[in-house]
């Protein structure tokens, strides 16, 4: 199957490629230098932009979280259906979809690919059962460790390799990719109610800091050459004030760099860049924190970008989610995992007149707007936790025009336009940006080789958008702009056409990407957990980790760990 | 037999009774043997042609078939419905509107000291609940009550044999021991208190620190006034429930004095008279416990994945039971779309249950209805179902010949291993219900 | 040309359920006879049109804005009658279905016999008037949902189920007969009138709102506080004499809701007269 695109504005950041008009050719689901024309489909893309398919780096879309927030909010899902159509099946649900509808609508958009953050362990079947039932998009699950007990008890004897050598283990067991860290020390806490204040507070009972956390698992990650760096969710989210924890985060681990790669990625940094005090005072803490990251190499970020609607808040972060339900009033879902971790769910909206919101709305585009560079700092709305995925469109808008901005700084709340830097902010990104924050630079940071660029060998995952750089200046035409990337002209997934003109026309199956970690001595590790586990665990060992062939289309990474 | 616990290796050993050799269609008002084609080209006719077919049952099955079912439901237009609908329903729509702090079998094991059964007797119906999660489990943070058990459980029948004799001999009626409900509730005791809540004396009742008698169909009103007391509100009234409000005062403290709390729940609750609100109460205080101390909640369920069935429905269909497929898109409204008033009202044409006895334990009208319509039925056994319906189809065990997944109660997924392979012909519920699936669209889009 | 009164008369008994979320006068207005005959509706996974199901008579008369439809028959399998209504009448002259008048704004709704569940859920406008009895969850919000019924009349002369204005946030909902119990829980504002008795339960999680029943109560929650004794109590331009208790609560919600109770008819409610101020 092979296929040709022809004629359109190109943009390809991870080689250099800046709206040059040329052919695409894809054949055998790569990209390939040139196809023979009389065999190929031929895709006709004149006046318009092609782009490596969407690649999202943080969305709650599968899981036991995301499934106890469908469970929860049945009328949430009355409002939002889709019929079943010819090829494809029905679902619901407007902040959190069900899992065939998930897949379609990141298809419309034109992505092709999509990180799920948080994998409870012991729950890792689900995660991966419903990622099965999540068609055409290609995905990676991140397994929570930040406050796994065999982490902690490791770290804090400074038994770094061990500790190496267990998360290799996990990391295969659960078919995970990355290492996730949520309020690390706080989820263990919460197990009991209370909670971790600071980067420094100590754990109870396992006379453990956040910090040390942090740090080891920064080793842990380095020795193990995982592809994508510690992901960490901040202690203190939701919080005034807590952009101090954040900076505190990021430095943290700057003695761990080698200057050349991130050491540590700081998701929906949204929630962590609050300044003040209290809710009547707090601001935006964004210019610090961009300062911070403007300065470093070390770090990279996702914004979370808050949309006023009707959304969902699900995260691990046991403790924020209850004292967001203690604020809101709104139903509360908690769910702690043995051993593990914890999640809460509590449904929340986000309006343009409160000062809060509105200041949390203002925060997410300066951070994207003053980190001068995109490959730093990602496009997400840590679905659905600021806004529902389908809203990335909208903030793609915010991002290319003044204009977009300003329109909607007119409607928010006004001692919140006047407190915050945005009004002023003159920068406007352009495709090629844009391109980088939602693709190349996304995949670069997660170590995905073949995604997210269009060079000869990679994925042949494209979106092609009905803009005309030529034509359309997306500052002033904003709308059309968020039109286009709402409903792309073709999205090709693996050298196939999956959608055209936001209809699906063949949903096929996407990639489950999992570290296949292998360490020097294997069965050190395992053994020790064989031994311990009915100490830890009510589960059988046996019934554990997840045997390969569960995955529909399993695509491991091979990794060579130095410990 | 390692590991089973009774009701699991009755279901073992028992399995190869009555069981169902060859497909089955009605002809001339008998079931007679037939191919697996011709079943399921029957099947296929019956759903078809069917303008509102309820697809029931599932709870028994792996999770594989279950999907394969929600897709069926989906092609030809019907209801999917599960056992949660006669059982833990309520307990799902009190979520609904209210949430539910809960967590993995696992944190309770570790953590609990104070653990509450109300309305639900585990050792008769999960046996290996005390044992493995909560009283008797060795937890890192928490110690086993097993011991004290053995002790007390030796004085309780040693003080019922001297009960007895002192009756024959003083010529009196059997009495009740004492009831622990005098006993102060502020009686210190380190450890692990065990806490039960029912309308009499159940077998765990036995085994518990504390007991406390409710009067039936007030459950509502007795956690409402836990709810005030655990704030230091006073309540107008001397009693609640039949309990005397000091000795809910008592109650209260404890709630609010533990470490961790869990509350378990069972059908004495989602059953009894205000349903679903027993149980939007029940989630209440717990949620309310949480501004005072760590409280979880966790209903105790039933058949064997019918926490699978509602997992896989909410994610592929958003939500977890009574999901009405006709409109071609999936509507829930439990009351409208549930099986079992569907058929009360004798709303459906056809019917497929798998995995599932509806006949045994429906009500008779609801069972008429149910069998009047053409009846499909899958299983591996023959049941008083099978025996009514027009085509049947012999499916092996999940669990045993047929591997799968499944979720356990508290919603952790687990293998389930395939230990013999099934006798020949018989396929799994998964594998029969694809085929159906092929045959309807076939016949959809006019191929035969 | 707009009719006047569109009739329409069911073909046959309706076994399966029928959805008539198309049988509006919103929907019927400015629209020929003949395009009214083919508008959409399911019969279970069938979609039919109207033709198919009712036999469709129309009185020519002078166009005007007052549409009336008419369902004569046995309708009690046609769900969501009226649902959306902005304006207009419709007349069930039999029994009606679940759901009906289903998010209402307005116009109104009459049915001879009797009503299925969820009569008005989420009714925002306007007016339903069952001369028989209702079913369960009058007036309520749809499952997870804390949008109950907003605005409009919901006029019951016979019973109703439990859970009568689950979530009810503005509005009136009189009930002639008896209610079951649950009546007005999670309530935040609005009125509920019960001529007869209910079963109990009134007002449970209510924070704010009133319920007046003139007849028997069982109990009142042991979370509600009686207040005082009061000679007479309006609801819209209607004044009701007769001694009641009021109470206040629910407790567990700190809420402000007034539950109205006929002193006569509920001599055991005489143990709380001893925590009344004299």
């Amino acid at each position: 199957m092979s296929l040709l695109i022809r004629n359109g504005f190109v943009y390809d950041p991870l080689n250099g490629i800046e709206g040059e008009r040329m052919d695409m050719a894809t054949e055998g689901g790569k990209i390939v230098e040139k196809v023979k024309e009389s065999s190929a489909k031929i895709i006709d893309a004149s006046g318009m932009i092609v782009m490596p398919g969407g690649v999202d780096i943080h969305s709650h879309i599968a899981g036991s979280e995301v499934n106890a927030g469908r469970l929860l909010r049945p009328e949430d899902h009355l409002k939002d259906i889709e019929v079943k159509g010819e090829v494809t099946r029905s679902g619901v649900g407007y902040s959190i979809p069900s899992t065939f509808t998930t897949g379609y609508r990141y298809a419309r958009m034109g992505y092709t690919t999509v990180m799920v953050p948080s994998m409870p362990p012991l729950e890792a079947r689900h995660t991966h059962e419903e990622m099965d039932d999540t068609p055409i998009i290609d995905k990676a699950a991140f397994p929570l460790l930040g406050d796994w007990w065999f982490v902690l008890e490791f770290l804090k004897n400074g038994l770094i390799e061990e500790c190496a050598a267990h998360v290799a283990w996990m990391m295969k067991a659960t078919k995970g990719y990355a290492i996730k860290i949520v309020n690390p020390g706080g989820l263990e806490c919460w197990g009991f109610g209370t909670n971790v204040r600071s980067i420094d507070d100590t754990v109870p009972r396992f006379d453990i800091t956040p910090r040390e956390i942090l740090r080891g698992l920064c080793k842990v990650n380095r020795l193990l050459n995982l592809p994508h760096t510690i992901h960490v969710h901040t202690n203190n989210l939701g919080k005034p004030g807590n952009y101090i924890t954040t900076l505190k985060t990021m430095d943290c681990v700057r003695d761990l760099a080698d200057g050349k790669k991130p050491v540590i990625h700081i998701t929906h940094c949204q929630f962590s860049a609050f300044k003040g005090s209290d809710w009547s005072n707090m601001r935006s803490g964004a210019e610090k924190i961009a300062r911070y990251v403007n300065l470093h190499n070390h770090v990279t970020i996702d914004i979370g970008q808050v949309v006023f609607t009707d959304t969902t808040t699900m995260t691990a972060d046991g403790p924020f989610q209850h004292s967001l339900h203690q604020l809101s009033g709104n139903k509360w879902v908690n769910h702690d995992v043995e051993t593990e971790t914890s999640s809460g769910i509590v449904p929340f909206k986000y309006r343009r007149r409160s000062y809060v919101h509105a200041t949390q709305w203002a925060i997410g585009l300066e951070l994207a707007l003053m980190i001068r560079s995109p490959w730093k700092v990602f496009l997400t709305t840590d679905h659905p936790n600021a806004a529902p995925f389908t809203t990335y469109p909208k903030i793609i808008s915010w991002l290319m025009s003044k204009n977009a901005r300003q329109r909607t700084l007119k409607k928010i709340n006004p001692r919140a336009r006047h407190r915050c830097s945005l009004p002023s902010i003159e920068r406007e990104y352009d495709l090629y940006e844009v391109a980088i924050t939602t693709r190349a630079g996304v995949a670069k940071a997660l170590g995905l080789k073949h995604k997210g660029h269009l060079g000869v060998g990679a994925d042949a995952d494209m979106a092609v958008y009905d803009i005309n750089p030529k034509r359309i200046d997306p500052s002033e035409e904003y709308t059309i702009t968020k039109k286009a990337f709402e409903r792309a002209a073709y999205t090709i997934k693996n050298g196939e056409i999956v959608a055209r003109n936001g209809e699906i026309v063949k949903p096929v199956t996407g990639r489950t990407y999992w570290a296949d970690v292998k360490t020097h001595e294997p069965n050190v590790a395992e053994a020790d957990l064989k031994q311990r586990f009915g100490d830890y665990w009510t589960v059988q060992y046996e019934n554990y980790a997840i045997p390969e062939r569960y995955l529909h289309y399993s695509e491991p990474i091979m990794i060579k760990a130095d410990v | 037999m390692k590991n089973a616990c009774a009701i699991g290796e009755a279901k073992f050993l028992n399995y190869s009774r009555h069981r169902l050799e060859t497909p089955l269609m009605r002809t001339s008002n008998k079931l007679v043997e037939a191919s697996l084609n011709e079943a399921i080209e029957r099947s296929v006719e019956i759903l078809v042609q069917a303008k509102y077919p309820i697809l029931y049952g599932w709870s028994n099955t792996s999770c594989e078939a279950i999907k394969k079912g929600i897709e069926l439901a989906e092609e030809v237009g019907g209801v999917i419905d599960n056992t949660t609908t006669i059982c833990h329903g309520p307990s799902i729509l009190s979520i609904q509107d209210v949430g539910i702090p809960s967590s993995t079998l696992g944190q309770l094991r570790h953590r609990a000291d104070l653990v509450i059964y109300w309305g639900s007797d585990p050792w008769s119906a999960h046996p290996r609940h005390i044992e493995r999660y909560t009283a008797f489990s060795e937890g890192r943070f928490q110690e086993s009550e097993w011991r004290n058990y053995v002790t007390k459980s030796g004085a309780i029948q040693s003080q019922k044999r001297l009960q007895r004799a002192s009756d024959l001999v003083f010529k009196r009626g059997v009495s009740e021991i004492p009831e622990v409900g005098s006993r102060p509730l502020t009686f210190s005791k380190r450890g692990r208190k065990l806490v039960v809540v029912d309308v009499r004396k159940t077998r765990t009742a036995e085994v518990a620190d504390y007991f406390l008698q409710v009067e039936p169909g007030k459950d509502y009103e007795l956690l409402q006034a836990l709810r005030l007391l655990i704030r230091y509100e006073e309540l107008e009234v001397d009693k609640v429930a039949g309990i005397p409000v000091e000795v809910l005062e008592d109650l209260a403290d404890m709630l609010i004095g533990c470490d961790f709390g869990i509350l378990f729940f069972g059908v004495g609750l989602t059953m009894s008279n205000g349903k679903h609100r027993n149980i939007d109460a029940a989630l209440s205080l717990v949620r309310d416990l949480n501004q005072k101390t760590k409280f979880l909640i966790m209903p105790m369920r039933g058949h064997f994945n019918v926490t699978g069935a509602n997992t896989v429905s909410t994610w592929q269909t958003g939500y977890p039971y009574a999901v009405d497929f006709s409109q071609g898109y999936p509507y829930y409204n439990p009351g409208e779309t549930s099986v079992i008033d569907i058929l009360c009202r004798g709303e459906s044409d056809a019917g497929l249950v798998i995995a599932s006895d509806p006949v045994a334990h429906f009500p008779r009208e609801v069972v008429q209805n149910l069998v009047r319509n053409p009846l499909i039925v899958i299983d591996p056994l023959e049941t008083p179902t099978s025996l009514m319906a027009d085509v049947v189809i012999p499916s092996a065990f999940v669990g045993i010949e047929v591997e799968g997944t499944a979720y356990r109660m508290d919603h952790v997924p687990l293998p389930l291993k395939k230990v013999v392979e099934p006798p020949r012909g018989i396929l799994s519920d998964e594998d029969i219900l694809e085929r159906i699936i092929q045959r309807v669209r076939g016949l959809k889009e006019g191929k035969q | 040309m707009c009719k006047e009164l569109i009739s329409l008369f069911p073909r046959y008994s309706f076994n399966v359920p029928v959805d008539a979320g198309n049988i509006t006068p919103d929907l019927f207005a400015k629209k020929s006879i003949d395009r009214i005959k083919t508008l959409h509706l399911w019969e279970g996974n069938r979609k039919r049109v109207l033709n198919d199901l009712f036999k469709v008579d129309y009185e020519e008369d002078t166009p005007s804005e007052n549409l009336t439809i008419r369902l004569v028959g046995d309708v009690s399998k046609l769900k969501k009658i009226g649902a959306k209504m902005s304006s207009g009448r419709v007349v069930v002259e039999g029994n009606a279905g679940m759901r009906l008048g289903e998010e209402m704004r307005g116009g109104s709704i009459t049915v001879t016999g009797n009503a299925d569940s969820w009569t008005g859920m989420m009714m925002k406008g306007g007016r339903i008037e069952i001369m028989g009895n209702a079913g369960d969850y009058v007036g309520t919000a749809y499952r997870g949902s804390t949008e109950g019924m907003k605005g409009g009349t919901i006029i019951i002369q016979g019973n109703a189920g439990s859970e009568v204005g689950c979530f009810m946030r503005n509005g009136l909902i009189k009930a002639h007969g008896n209610i079951g119990s649950l009546a007005g829980i999670h309530m935040r504002d609005g009125a509920i009138l019960v001529g007869g008795n209910s079963d109990g339960r009134l007002g449970a999680e209510m924070l704010g709102g009133r319920i007046i029943v003139l007849g028997h109560v069982p109990s009142i929650l042991p979370t509600f506080s009686v207040d005082s004794v009061r000679k007479s109590v309006r609801v819209g331009d209607e004044t009701i004499l007769s001694p009641f208790y009021m109470f206040t609560g629910d407790g567990v919600e700190s809420g402000e809701g007034r539950l109205y109770v006929s002193q006569a008819k509920n001599p055991h409610l005489q143990v709380y007269e001893k925590f009344l101020v004299q």
